[in-house]
């Protein structure tokens, strides 16, 4: 079915009954995810949030298992705890197409249960956006689109003064099933304007971001004086990976005593140094030269080698927060160049 | 010196081999800020801007050369050819810090002074443009010492004045032209800068908050912190070569796992860690952070980092009459003491 | 790990006990503390002392580190200016130690939580009182929460 959601609020207010809930709201410093806490969400200007809702499936800091030395010996407790119901709302395309991306990491081969325990219990709703939203926004030149639907449950385009919600998957079909939603209170089907209004607009969307290049087109050279160039500025911080909706390194450390303590899973960058840090002291990317590198090649071939989908998702992020300016866009921009001069 | 003759003068020391690199502002393609130039090749300096957009603080990157030269293997004996680098007056006050410091010595320093009537704050601008834009291409983006306009059919349209989109953290600018130089970009400006005792009105204003609000409102910011790091890695006053708050993502000079055993903070983004991140930090920068705001610019989240390092600037300035960066002949602040320094805090 | 859930449940159960680190430079206040000892003078047994060559040894990071793992009260103590066995360490501690009280002033952390003095080989009595008087702060004031929660790695 295809619905209509005439008074947000209403349906917002619903949807945290049963569930937890995030919405987009603008802060003096940028658009971040915030809990729902019942204010009106006003979606009036938003681009996109600063920080990717990835942390909601992959938390920056995750306690994987804790452990007490006691008179019977070490007991050991894995974080199990039950993971409540969460409900992301207005998650941009390139932010659902890029769990898409972890979904392969975490859930392909061996599971990880902390991310798949929540990703089974995380609804997300996606909202179409009115065209480029952002200066830095390149979702299709690798391959998605503003309206597209990967990684998301259910789709929301806004049209007149509310919301058309289309089902994707069957997770989002189950929250309309759901107690807090099951009676129709703050949604009623889609007349047949409303649905082909929001098809046009997503189409429209579409044309306004058609792609000059096709980014995965686009081969890589290693040995390419390019990589020197762009470092040159680097600073070696973590924005662009922290921030980016499918970085997904980590590292795990120990806190504690001997006695009593826990494993921390947190976020960790290929950007810094230490990262690759091997125990005899050998560093195989000591420079930022190698590191910015190691970032590209995985975006754009290593793992699209390995899964068959680039993972870069073009929210462009990485390029408007790099605070001197490195772009990869025009990174890649520069290899295409140097192929068809070479070619 | 028009920029014309800079830029010529510029390229000819580097073709002549009379310099190692030039280190400026240029084009790039976020049209909010310019972007770093570093350059060893005269052709490039064409590209070099001296607008209002050139905001990074480029000592960072003499900083980071002289890291990366203690990293590697440095022959004593070795002269180093000069960098050249544009500053503004604050970054020049960075230089001044790196003099005192003896972390790079004057002889390696080729300074190009740009005088300074204020930045940009390509935040402001950015979402000026977002607000105000008919069509937000940001290839229409056009900003100069007039405001922010957009480009409409080929016509400069007006969307905020200078002082709309200007970074208004530079109110307490003390240095509108640098303190020093090799050559001056144009004639310094007439500007003139805020007084020593009104400076730290930001910091004042602060103070108003009770002690509970004040904390109210650090733990809040700390708590948004994602410990990327980028404040200590953009500051150029940020030289040592290793960092004792980021041991996680930094290399050892030497690959001895004790060393690395010692961390003041855990990996964990937790509002206790990220509070003494930032504490231990500020401390790191008594008497030595020129207020260039770089730090709070790189700030992913907004944390108004500027104004935590200049509060203890204040209390530098309050107890020592002293302010960073003014004199590189002096010793720094903080490896002197006085036999009059107040122990007002001090329990009796 | 100190939980807030777990402090004021502690609290409340009269069981809880401040802990206060005091860093003691060897040559004045440490033997000043154990001048304390030794003339039977009676203060808190909240105190735990680490014992320093000097108090222009201490780095602000250790007070910081010792509330982050939990202190409720630090302490810093030197010998008097004129007094330091390095000659002037306590001078530098002494303008370092004016920055740290300032800046957690400025923060809005407890600032009497924190207390730097001087005492002197002979002044037991003195450590004595300012033990105490820190410690009574520190009661009133209850566990702290604002800096503690750390989880440090242990390598």
């Amino acid at each position: 079915m295809i619905r209509y959601i005439e008074n947000l609020r209403q349906f917002l207010d619903n949807v945290a009954e049963g569930y937890r809930l995030f919405v987009p709201r603008q802060r003096p410093e940028g658009w971040f995810f915030e809990p729902y806490g019942g204010a009106e969400v006003e979606l009036e200007g938003y681009p996109n949030t600063v920080a990717s809702p990835k942390e909601y499936l992959f938390p920056q800091n995750e306690t994987l298992y804790r452990y007490e030395a006691g008179e019977e010996g070490l007991k050991y407790d894995n974080e199990t705890a039950e993971q409540t119901g969460q409900v992301i709302f207005g998650a941009r395309a390139c932010d659902c197409a890029a769990l898409t991306r972890l979904d392969k990491v975490f859930l392909e081969d061996d599971k990880d249960p902390y991310y798949a325990r929540r990703r089974e219990n995380t609804v997300m709703i996606g909202l179409v956006c009115p065209g480029a939203v952002a200066p830095s926004c390149f979702c299709t030149e690798v391959g998605l689109s503003p309206a597209g639907v990967a990684g998301m449950d259910l789709r929301a385009t806004e049209v007149g003064e509310g919301l058309v919600i289309e089902e994707i998957s069957d997770r989002g079909a189950a929250l309309f099933g759901s107690p807090a939603l099951k009676g129709g209170k703050s949604w009623r089907e889609a007349s047949a304007e409303e649905a082909a209004e929001a098809k046009r607009l997503q189409e429209a969307a579409e044309r306004d971001m058609a792609p000059a290049r096709d980014l995965a087109e686009i081969e890589l050279e290693f040995d390419s004086p390019i990589w020197a160039r762009e470092s040159e500025r680097c600073i070696g911080c973590g924005i662009c990976a922290f921030l980016c909706p499918t970085c997904h390194c980590f590292t795990i450390e120990h806190s504690g005593s001997k006695k009593k303590g826990k494993a921390i899973r947190t976020w960790d960058t290929c950007q810094f140094q230490a990262y690759s840090l091997e125990a005899s002291g050998f560093n195989p990317r000591p420079d930022r030269e190698q590191r910015l590198k190691q970032r590209l090649y995985h975006k754009f071939k290593y793992f699209s080698d390995r899964y068959g989908m680039l993972l870069c998702i073009g929210c462009g992020r990485c390029v408007s927060a790099c605070p001197v300016n490195i772009d990869i866009r025009e990174i890649l921009a520069s290899f295409e160049r140097e192929k068809s001069v070479t070619s | 010196m028009q920029t014309d003759e800079i830029k010529k003068l510029l390229a000819d020391k580097l073709s002549k081999g009379e310099l190692r690199a030039v280190i400026g502002y240029r084009r790039g393609t976020n049209p909010f800020f310019r972007r770093p130039l570093i350059t060893s090749s005269a052709e490039e300096l064409g590209e070099l801007d001296f607008s209002p957009l050139g905001v990074e603080n480029l000592c960072t990157y003499i900083t980071d050369t002289v890291r990366k030269r203690r990293a590697g293997r440095r022959d004593p004996e070795e002269q180093y050819k000069p960098t050249a680098v544009v500053v503004r007056g604050c970054h020049s006050r960075a230089l001044n810090v790196l003099l005192q410091e003896k972390v790079i010595p004057r002889e390696e320093l080729f300074v190009v002074g740009l005088p300074c009537r204020g930045v940009v704050d390509p935040h402001k601008a950015q979402a000026l443009w977002h607000a105000r834009a008919e069509n937000r291409d940001p290839r229409n983006v056009v900003i100069d010492d007039e405001g922010l306009f957009e480009l409409r059919n080929g016509q400069k349209v007006r969307l905020a004045e200078f002082e709309e989109i200007a970074d208004e953290r530079h109110g307490h600018c003390r240095t509108p032209n640098p303190l020093f130089y090799d050559v001056l970009v144009g004639e310094p400006v007439a500007e003139e800068p805020v007084a020593a005792e009104q400076q730290f009105s930001d910091v004042e204003e602060f103070l108003q908050k009770s002690p509970q609000q004040r904390w109210s409102f650090w733990s809040e910011q700390f708590s948004r912190c994602i410990r990327c790091y980028a404040c200590k890695n953009i500051c150029p006053a940020c030289s040592c070569q290793e960092c004792s708050l980021a041991k996680d993502t930094e290399q050892p000079l030497v690959a001895d796992a004790k060393v690395r055993k010692t961390f003041w903070l855990g990996k964990q983004q937790d509002p206790a860690n990220n509070a003494a991140y930032h504490i231990n930090r500020a401390l790191h920068l008594a008497g030595r952070c020129v207020s260039c705001g770089e730090c709070e610019r790189a700030c992913p989240v907004g944390i108004p980092l500027l104004l935590l390092y200049r509060s203890v600037a204040k209390q530098v300035f309050d107890n020592y009459d002293y302010e960073a960066g003014m004199d590189a002949e002096v010793e720094p602040i903080m490896t002197r003491f006085s036999a009059e320094d107040s122990e007002d805090f001090m329990e009796e | 790990m100190t939980d807030p859930q777990d402090n004021s449940k502690k609290v409340a159960e009269a069981r809880w006990q401040p802990k206060i680190i005091a860093f003691l430079c060897n040559w004045c206040s440490y033997a000043g503390a154990d001048l304390a000892g030794v003339s039977r003078l009676q203060y808190p047994s909240s105190v735990r002392v680490i014992r320093v060559m000097c108090s222009g040894r201490m780095n602000p990071s250790f007070v910081i580190r010792a509330f982050q793992d939990g202190a409720d009260g630090v302490m810093v103590a030197g010998c008097h200016p004129g007094d330091c066995h390095y000659i002037q360490g306590n001078l530098y501690a002494r303008r370092r130690y004016a920055l740290l009280a300032g800046l957690f002033d400025f923060l809005g952390i407890e600032r009497d939580r924190f207390l730097m003095s001087w005492v002197s080989a002979s002044e037991g009595g003195r450590f004595a009182q300012l033990v105490t008087e820190l410690t009574d702060r520190v009661r009133a004031l209850g566990p702290q929460t604002q800096l503690s929660g750390r989880d440090h790695a242990n390598g």
